[in-house]
């Protein structure tokens, strides 16, 4: 009797571990946010002093759940924006700046950004930091890529052409959206759709 | 216009009239725009000095802060 008891006890704790444990790893965060990835001894600022073509790559200073975490927002396609004449004047065929880097941004934002905006050219100039009337009159076209995982999808470093004096590290655009870098990106890994 | 040089993507360099050049850079990141400017008098003595080698370099510094070109936007 004595026995079967305390091999009762001994099945409920064992459970009540179990259903611990489990909460406890197997479940995913919503978010991983940026500012608790910073490695030891980095920060944003730290980044941005190092001269660009210098900066190291994120994995040095990033927590790589963090990196994973970012990048998986990306499964679901990438996508950004450019005006038809740019098209036009620099060709089809490969799109992306020479050094084989393109920024996006996620399929999910970029959809929710022109519901919110209402497709509107100068909301959507404020939304992605664009100066003012840059695309004012101008026709705008969305080039939208299924798989960036194929094109090396990765949380920029700042050295890229498109790094601007405004770039942040960590993959997000100073008006928050998420971003990322792709390589070149030949015809056939991409679709051209009118804004 | 006469196309004086042009790297997909980066830039497209002009000369709207003799001595009258114009440079259009790809700026941006998820979102890409033109920039354009009219070279000053001093670019253009840089340019003719220097060559395309200038013009490459001139495009980068545009592309990576415009504010000190906004007088030159063509």
């Amino acid at each position: 009797m004595k026995k079967n008891l305390l091999h009762l006890w001994l099945l409920m704790l064992m459970t009540a571990v179990s259903f611990s444990c489990s909460d406890d790893d197997d479940k995913t965060p919503e978010t991983i946010k940026l500012e608790d990835s910073w490695k030891e001894g980095w920060s944003s600022q730290k980044v941005l002093d190092i001269t660009k073509g210098q900066r190291p790559d994120p994995s040095v200073y990033l927590d790589q759940k963090y990196i994973d975490f970012h990048l998986a927002q990306f499964n679901g396609g990438a996508t950004y924006l450019v005006t038809k004449k740019a098209l036009d004047d620099y060709g089809r065929d490969t799109l992306g700046y020479p050094d084989n880097t393109q920024f996006v941004m996620t399929k999910a934002e970029m959809d929710a950004m022109l519901v919110k905006t209402g497709k509107d050219i100068s909301k959507i100039e404020t939304e992605l930091g664009i100066p003012a009337g840059s695309w004012n009159g101008k026709e705008m076209v969305r080039i939208s890529i299924p798989d960036p995982k194929a094109l090396n999808v990765r949380v920029p470093s700042g050295n890229e052409m498109g790094a601007n004096s405004l770039w942040l590290p960590g993959g997000h655009l100073p008006t928050g959206y998420s971003e990322a870098v792709v390589n070149k990106i030949p015809k056939g890994k991409y679709t051209e759709t009118p804004l | 216009m006469k196309e004086i040089a042009k790297e997909a993507w980066n830039y497209t360099f002009s000369e709207k009239q003799p001595g009258d050049y114009i440079l259009s850079v790809v700026c941006g990141g998820v979102g890409l725009y033109d920039f354009v400017i009219r070279l000053t008098a001093a670019q253009i003595a840089d340019y003719e000095r220097e060559g395309i080698p200038y013009i490459s370099r001139l495009a980068e510094q545009v592309r990576h802060d415009q504010t000190p070109f906004n007088p030159q936007k063509a």
